[in-house]
């Protein structure tokens, strides 16, 4: 991420940000409510096209991409973890980890072996309808099925943010031991310190500018 | 796997019945089209032995078209006789009827003694396939005597007299008092369109249950495209069922004839197989648009390039658009009440109609603007008594109003709803003003003179015709001579013979000149060209030139002043003169010509009505979406923290809002452009009525949807957990 600024009418949220995360490094990124911190991961996953600035995931620009190219580079590039899971509650855990690889050709292949793989080495009950999953499984098979794709790049937005002390602690482990065993970068953005101490690198968005930050 | 994308199946089966409604609409138009079709087909195959577009044809017939009227609405009669004992019958009959005989078409069997009068006795019923349609009104008549050469042409006619001949006759929402693109038009805008706003509700409805997942699939890499495929696989299938049953239709109108209900036509199999790929390919196109609105329908929406805070403002918050729609309404309006009180006095045509249909149309366009400003300032009121009162239930109902496109979506479908039906009830209605100054003037003659038209100009036959009448009829002659002026246009001077008797009966003195307004008894009526010029008065009857120019008419009443046999005396007249001679009362036409409006015109409400319902259909869809989703957000609160429940009365004040913005700008529109059609100019009382009606219907439906919203409610109630509400 270079020199990248957006504004939402007269409020700049992000302020000249300059942001580079190798593969098998991980960095947090913090800041209070409202600071800007979903607008920059946005940004990096094509979502929002920053007014200034230019955002490169691996070799891709992100710049002058169309919506399919974008998709195409999310596909296999990145892995998303969302606050809230995001899962179909109709589906099964195993096949909301395998769908967004069921959808597309390249990596339809084995994609339920790949899920039920994932999901037994994370723990959560294959066959249960994602209604039925606890809020901890839930996240779980959010976790699995930001990899199904073996991306290079892992985003997180408050990947813990809903679960209780014990499950936070185990999914966090999770997620930077996952990141680590699969070489990727790995980008956070959370209000937790404790997770945020587990980055190699944490930053704080303030003002639209990111520092880096001191965690205590 | 099910697949996530699967639909209900309320969802699929209104896909299902919309998509076949978008083809049923669009077969409408392929109807229209067939039936002028065949009319076109019957023009060219009476005209076809017409010797002067066919010179080296053989003439086998002599004919010539003559307007009528029958039972107060018109009718064409073919009055035809062979010129060689060969000659083929004509409309499909194996032989030509005696002389003196006449034969109708089905529709109008009921006026035959009518007809009897001036064209003989019947000889029976035109066969139904060789009509247009079945509501043509068509006589062929074979003359007594053979006609004269003069005022029977060779042929059937020339090709254009007979292109009337063939499209008179109401059809489907054909006339010839309605043009053909005015018809389509006219279909597609109070049918297609209703059909294709709903077939759209339902797509939308379908959709909205997916948007999460589709933004949180492209989110993590999934092809818009692959997600467009997935949503085409779950809605491609109810439609087609929909289409394929609505275009089977065709094929059993293909064997079997369908009354249209309510509207008095049939679409008949014979048409159907005559002109097989209009009906089939009309049908195939609303199948072909029900599938491209869908394919655009289900094409995933871009992920907002936005975040808190929203970066540009709701499309809706637009106040110029509002006021400039306030101001067309009143404007247009106001220019249509004035040019159609301005045209009934003048008893002229105007173009009145215009500017109800532009500015309603305007009124439709922005509609959605208009609605979301009321909306937003409502809201904003609501919410700042409720900062200041301290009303939680305010406060809910107006935020929740705020930002609620599908509040407004409700309160602009159901304005948009009365407006069209308003539009269509006024439209309908502006055909019978003409009627209101028929009926006056019929009203004051009271039948105490009819006019006598002869077949054609100067004295040809006049003394035999007139000499048939017993002696208790007196005769006035009007003589008509047009003179042309410099500048090319023509003035008319009139000037009235009688006897000393006949002119004393009217009080009309020979050797003076009368202004035409000043006539007695409404002659003036029977005075036409718009004449200003004084009318003289002379003794004896005329000695016209040899002048085309000249035209008579004559003025037959009872001497002693009683009612005027108008059967005894067209009987008389016809049976010496020949069927060319035409009896009417004066300003008989004019309550012909609203008749025929108004027959015509059926279709528009008709039309009215099938548009309403799917209208009605999708603002109910809205409605229950809307509440849907109200339910789903303030429910929580509700649950956690009231110590009474205040969702119902939310619920309820919001639906307030709701049906309030609906009546004001729809019920306000309407009855701006209702007032041409006002208690004082038509016989029907206006369409104020009718937009009473509608306004009152759509209040009913949308106030209606507490009860399933009701049940809705105590359902979530019962079953709502923390954590369980996502949206």
């Amino acid at each position: 991420m270079h020199a990248v600024s957006h504004s939402f009418g007269q409020t700049k949220v992000l302020d000249d940000v300059e942001l580079q995360v190798g593969y098998g490094e991980s960095v947090a990124i913090m800041g209070r409510s409202g600071s800007g911190k979903t607008t920059l991961l946005s940004c990096l996953l094509g979502l929002i096209t920053p007014q200034v600035g230019e955002i490169h995931l691996g070799a891709t620009a992100l710049s002058g991409q169309g919506r399919r190219d974008l998709a195409r580079v999310r596909s296999e590039t990145v892995g998303t973890v969302f606050q809230h899971s995001e899962l179909v509650s109709e589906l099964t855990a195993e096949e909301n980890v395998a769908l967004p690889a069921l959808m597309n050709p390249r990596t339809k292949a084995g994609a339920l072996d790949r899920a039920r793989t994932l999901l037994a080495d994370l723990a959560v009950p294959t066959q249960t309808r994602a209604r039925d999953l606890s809020g901890g499984e839930a996240q779980r098979t959010a976790l699995a099925r930001a990899l199904i794709n073996s991306p290079s790049i892992l985003l997180a937005d408050e990947p813990t943010g809903a679960l209780d002390t014990e499950l936070r602690d185990r999914a966090s482990a999770l997620l930077f031991d996952l990141a680590r065993i699969n070489n990727c970068a790995l980008i956070l953005v959370t209000h937790d310190p404790l997770l945020a101490g587990r980055a190699g690198t944490t930053y704080h968005l303030d003002q639209g500018k990111l520092r880096p930050a001191q965690i205590a | 796997m099910k697949s996530p994308w699967a639909l209900p199946r309320t969802v699929s089966l209104l896909v299902a019945v919309s998509t076949a409604l978008v083809v049923l609409t669009t077969l409408a138009l392929g109807i229209a089209a067939g039936t002028y079709a065949a009319r076109v087909d019957f023009a060219d195959a009476t005209a076809i032995r017409n010797s002067q577009l066919f010179p080296d044809e053989p003439t086998t017939v002599r004919a010539r078209p003559l307007w009528v009227s029958a039972d107060a609405r018109s009718a064409i009669a073919i009055v035809a006789e062979p010129v060689s004992p060969t000659a083929p019958a004509p409309f499909g009959l194996t032989a030509w009827p005696e002389p003196g005989q006449f034969l109708v078409s089905p529709d109008l069997t009921g006026s035959v003694e009518e007809l009897g009068a001036r064209f003989g006795e019947l000889a029976g019923v035109l066969p139904d396939e060789a009509l247009p349609s079945a509501t043509s009104r068509t006589l062929l008549v074979r003359p007594s005597e053979p006609l004269d050469d003069q005022w029977a042409a060779a042929g059937f006619g020339v090709k254009g007299p007979m292109q009337q001949v063939a499209i008179q006759g109401s059809g489907f929402f054909l006339d010839d008092r309605i043009s053909a693109p005015a018809a389509f038009a006219g279909i597609v805008l109070a049918a297609v369109l209703p059909a294709l706003v709903l077939l759209g509700t339902a797509l939308q409805l379908a959709m909205r249950r997916h948007a999460r997942l589709n933004r949180t699939l492209e989110v993590l890499g999934v092809d818009p495209r692959r997600l467009h495929r997935e949503l085409l696989k779950q809605v491609l299938p109810p439609l087609l069922v929909g289409g394929l049953l609505a275009t089977g239709l065709v094929l059993v109108t293909y064997f079997t004839d369908i009354t249209v209900p309510f509207a008095g036509f049939t679409v008949r199999s014979v048409d159907v197989q005559r002109h097989t790929a209009i009906y089939a390919g009309s049908a195939l196109g609303g199948l072909l648009v029900a599938v491209l609105v869908a394919f655009v329908a289900t094409y995933p929406r871009r992920l907002a390039q936005g975040n808190r805070p929203r970066a540009v403002k709701a499309p809706r918050s637009r106040p110029w658009l509002a006021v400039v729609g306030v101001a067309a309404v009143l404007v247009t309006s106001q220019v249509a009440v004035a040019e159609t009180a301005a045209a009934v006095a003048a008893g002229e045509d105007r173009g009145a109609v215009l500017w109800v249909i532009g500015g309603s149309l305007i009124a439709l366009c922005l509609m959605p603007a208009m609605v979301g400003q009321l909306m937003t300032l409502w809201a904003g009121g609501i919410t700042s008594l409720a900062r200041r009162k301290g009303s939680a239930t305010a406060l809910l109902l107006g935020r929740g109003l705020e930002n609620s496109r599908r509040a407004a979506g409700v309160a602009a479908a159901g304005a948009a709803l009365i407006v069209v039906t308003g539009l269509a009830s006024t439209w309908a209605l502006m055909g019978a003003i003409p009627a209101v100054q028929a009926q006056k003037v019929i009203d004051q003659i009271d039948g105490r003179f009819v006019q006598i038209t002869p077949p054609s100009t100067g004295l040809v036959g006049s003394e035999e015709a007139l000499a048939a009448l017993p002696d208790s009829v007196g005769i006035l002659t009007l003589m008509e001579e047009a003179h042309q002026l410099e500048d090319g246009s023509y003035d008319f001077t009139t000037s009235i013979h009688g006897s000393e008797p006949a002119l004393e009966h009217w009080g009309l003195v020979p050797g003076e000149e009368t202004p035409v307004t000043q006539l007695p008894g409404m002659l003036s009526t029977t005075i036409t060209s718009g004449q200003t010029t004084p009318v003289a008065i002379n003794l004896g009857e005329p000695v016209p030139a040899d002048n085309d120019e000249i035209r008579l008419a004559y003025v037959a009443f009872n001497v002693d002043g009683t009612r005027v046999d108008r059967d005894a005396v067209q009987r008389a007249v016809a049976q010496s003169g020949g069927p060319g001679w035409n009896v009417s009362v004066g300003g008989e036409n004019w309550v012909i010509g609203a008749n025929d409006l108004a027959h015509a015109f059926r279709w528009i409400g008709w039309f009215a009505i099938a548009g309403g319902i799917l209208l009605i259909s999708a603002v109910w869809i809205r409605t229950v979406d809307d509440q849907r989703r109200q339910i789903a957000k303030a429910l929580p609160v509700d649950a956690l923290f009231s110590s009474h429940p205040r969702l119902p009365a939310i619920l309820a004040y919001r639906m307030g809002v709701i049906i309030g913005a609906t009546l004001l700008l729809g019920g306000g529109t309407a009855a701006l452009f209702a007032r041409v059609t006002s208690a004082s100019l038509s016989t029907t009382g206006g369409s104020g009525p009718v937009i009473a009606a509608v306004c009152v219907m759509v209040a009913v439906v949308l106030g209606a949807m507490a009860l399933p919203t009701g049940f809705a409610l105590q359902k979530l109630s019962r079953d709502w957990t923390p954590g369980g509400a996502r949206d």
